[in-house]
């Protein structure tokens, strides 16, 4: 599905990411820990093609192509799926209209209003979302677990193959999170091949969907790898011990 | 919605009893709503009155190198002005005068500049209690210069008014825009406030559109289509000429 060699990123000069490397397959489950400010949401933007940041070395690979030089909006439509940490408000912007425009973008046709209406009130329901949020302008005066509902809502009408969380359990309650949790699940259930990136500094949205590989980022690299023993332990134990293994790679 | 057509600069034969005009004056004595569409025109003078009612205006001007000056006159009453222009160059003065108390103006403009532009805007708050609400969106294109001046003026006798001047410019390319909102109050019993913002759209706002497939030029249209048209209210018709320029530019 995505597979990530050698990856070197920088912003405004600085390196945020640095000999990156990471293999994920159909239909599997990553999650991506580590402190604030190591680099996480970076890797996020970076595999969306957010052109702040300058990948100056190595590939990202995903579904069999280069995506380097490739546009967020192309990235997209091949499956790719970024649920952000904090999704923007656009001003004058209805949801409606945006919801209606990307999904005829993915579909490559105009989607009929009734299709969209009846897509969109199935989503909504089942994301138990006040209606109206559809009809209001995007993100602009919702709480923050509405925000993360209308980007889970966005997956459901979009079906991605590969879907990217970027903290998204925080600004959720506990019902919301196992709302968002449950139909993310669903979701995954329905289309078996999706494969999910979870980034997170806190382990409690595992509780709900589960992980197959665990990964530490300390100073953009990749320190530690395991399975959901490995979250339980950074529960436990704080990344201390993780900031200090990342330490002796830098002097190596 | 009864429809005022401003042709060759003379306003046509209207068939409205209600509606009083006498040469360049139009006198509104009863409530309603009303479109006004400036058709090959180049020159206009107008004075509306609106006496003792509530008058809801539709205003339109596509294609037209147009001058114009315009006095709105309101006396006991509240005018509501929803304003859309796509013109190859435009020289406007518009005169808001508030006489009576509690008289109020919500006047909202939204534009796609092409070519030079230029506006004047005078509120005049003439007696207490009265209100103004003035908001202009516009959407400067390659080359294009555009220039709001809007005077707020409000004499001793207008205490307890409320003044507000909102305006935004989306420069896209290189485009010249330029917003001097003042307000000249004489009394301190006044709740007064503008904003005036010229720039282009955010990347981050761009980038968040992109992401879920939205296209450079789509999300671009998004955008435009929000700025202009959230706080417009014009009929049905009319939105579908707006919705077919956009597209026309941003095809």
């Amino acid at each position: 599905m995505l597979s990530i060699k050698k990856l070197n990123v920088s912003v405004d000069e600085k390196e945020v990411l640095n000999d990156f490397n990471l293999d994920i397959k159909d239909g599997s489950i990553h999650v991506i820990m580590g402190p604030n400010g190591v680099g996480k949401s970076t890797l996020s933007r970076v595999i969306m093609g957010d052109n702040r940041y300058k990948v100056t070395n190595g590939e990202i690979i995903f579904a069999d192509v280069n995506i380097n030089e490739l546009t967020p909006d192309v990235r997209s439509k091949m499956g790719i799926f970024l649920a952000m940490q904090n999704p923007l408000e656009i001003d004058g912007v209805s949801n409606q209209d945006f919801l209606r425009t990307a999904m005829s973008s993915h579909a490559g046709k105009n989607i009929g209003l009734y299709d969209f209406i009846l897509k969109c009130e199935k989503a909504s329901e089942e994301l138990k979302m006040d209606k109206s949020l559809i009809h209001r302008t995007v993100n602009v005066g919702f709480s923050g677990g509405e925000k993360k509902k209308n980007e889970v809502l966005q997956i459901k009408l979009l079906n991605p193959k590969f879907i990217i969380l970027d903290e998204l359990d925080s600004g959720l309650d506990v019902d919301s999170l196992k709302i968002v949790a449950k139909n993310i699940l669903s979701y995954k259930e329905e289309k078996k091949d999706t494969s999910i990136l979870i980034i997170t500094h806190l382990s409690k949205i595992l509780e709900y969907i589960k992980p197959d590989y665990v990964h530490v980022l300390i100073d953009g690299k990749l320190v530690a790898t395991g399975d959901y023993d490995l979250a339980l332990d950074i529960e436990k134990n704080g990344y201390n011990k993780y900031i200090d293994m990342s330490n002796v790679i830098v002097k190596e | 919605m009864n429809k005022i057509r401003v042709s060759k600069n003379k306003i046509s034969n209207f068939d409205n009893d209600k509606v009083i005009v006498e040469g360049n004056t139009i006198n509104f004595n009863y409530s309603g709503e009303y479109e006004i569409e400036y058709v090959d025109c180049n020159d206009i003078f107008l004075i509306f009155n609106i006496n003792g009612c509530n008058i809801k205006l539709c205003e339109s001007s596509f294609d037209n190198n147009i001058c114009i000056k315009n006095t709105y006159n309101i006396k006991k009453g509240y005018l509501v002005i929803n304003k859309f222009y796509n013109n190859k160059s435009v020289s406007e003065e518009l005169n808001f005068n508030l006489y009576e108390c509690e008289d109020r103006i919500d006047y909202t403009f939204s534009d796609i500049c092409l070519g030079e532009e230029k506006y004047l805007i005078n509120i005049n708050h003439k007696n207490k209690k009265t209100i103004s609400n003035i908001n202009n969106r516009a959407i400067s294109l390659k080359n294009s210069k555009i220039n709001f001046i809007i005077n707020s003026n409000v004499i001793k006798e207008g205490i307890d008014s409320v003044l507000n001047q909102n305006t935004r410019i989306v420069t896209l390319d290189n485009s010249d825009a330029k917003i001097c909102p003042n307000m000249f109050i004489d009394l301190d019993d006044v709740s007064a406030k503008h904003g005036s913002v010229i720039g282009t759209f955010n990347n981050e706002q761009i980038f968040y559109l992109m992401s879920k497939g939205i296209s450079y030029y789509d999300s671009l249209k998004l955008l435009i289509k929000g700025c202009l048209l959230s706080d417009l209210v014009v009929v049905a018709d009319k939105k579908m000429k707006i919705l077919e320029i956009i597209d026309r530019y941003w095809r």
